[in-house]
């Protein structure tokens, strides 16, 4: 069986990935996506822990975390919709109309 | 004996999803960077077939390269982004401090997992149990009984983020 250390470096690399995606993009649909690569990360490490512990609860978990992500997706598309429709651009170095 | 005796596959599709998400956070046209996203998913999905999870497997298929994608090309080929203004990215001392931040996590992270690794009580669905029930079986058991509650919330946050998906993305009539 794979140590657990290694499902969590892969995991860990994953999250990061996702974080420099949200950090270097300008693209709000990529940033929105680099999101979802991070809580994907998160839902394989909940897996894997309750793999190596005996437990469901993990998948559980994961189930309601997936069921979140979708409503989530389908709010934050129809928002950089609405946007778009306004301002006629998604980049989000653009969007600051709540900046004051 | 070398570390890619134990699971061949869990080697093969970790190395191939982390270079497909390397390629979809580096690459500029949004319509590639959501194929490279739903080939980390097929791969993840492996990943939990290696660790006996077939459900959320499963689902991750159905969930997330089926529907979540699809709503993001769809959203892509609505929005047609085709102007510089759109695919301009950041430049300069930006770049580099985010992949310093982003360093720092990993680290942070690796640290944490190094102190925390393993701690925590065993449950009572050791993979032998699991497999003698069947693992979409243990899944529901668990949801219609002591996760009833989050379930049900589940399904009115879905129920409310279509709803609310609707209303923001609906053109106003005067």
């Amino acid at each position: 069986m794979v140590p657990l250390a290694h499902y969590l470096i892969f995991t860990a690399i994953l999250f990061t990935l996702g974080v420099v995606g949200v950090l270097t993009r300008r693209n709000a649909i990529i940033v929105f996506m680099s999101i979802e690569l991070m809580l994907n990360s998160v839902n394989l490490s909940m897996v894997t822990f309750a793999r190596f512990l005996n437990s469901m609860d993990g998948q559980i978990a994961v189930f309601l975390v997936m069921t979140v992500a979708a409503a989530e997706v389908a709010v934050g598309l129809a928002l950089i919709v609405a946007i778009y429709r306004k301002k006629e651009t998604i980049n989000i170095d653009e969007m600051h109309i709540m900046q004051g | 004996m070398s570390y890619f005796m134990l699971n061949p596959a869990f080697y093969i599709f970790a190395g191939l999803a982390v270079i497909l998400a390397i390629f979809m956070i580096t690459i500029p046209n949004p319509v590639y960077s959501a194929i490279f996203l739903v080939l980390t998913f097929f791969c993840i999905s492996v990943i939990y077939i290696t660790l006996e999870a077939e459900f959320i497997a499963a689902i991750q298929v159905l969930v997330y390269t089926g529907a979540i994608m699809v709503l993001f090309l769809f959203v892509i080929m609505l929005l047609n982004l085709g102007r510089d203004a759109d695919l301009a990215e950041h430049s300069g001392p930006m770049k580099y401090i985010s992949i310093i931040v982003a360093f720092a996590i990993l680290i942070q992270i690796g640290l944490a997992a190094k102190v925390t690794v393993n701690i925590g009580e065993k449950g009572m669905f050791p993979i032998e149990k699991v497999r003698e029930i069947g693992n979409t079986e243990t899944i529901a058991g668990l949801l219609f009984s002591d996760y009833l509650y989050p379930f049900e919330i589940a399904s009115i946050l879905l129920l409310l983020g279509m709803v609310g998906a609707i209303i923001i993305s609906k053109k106003r009539v005067e």
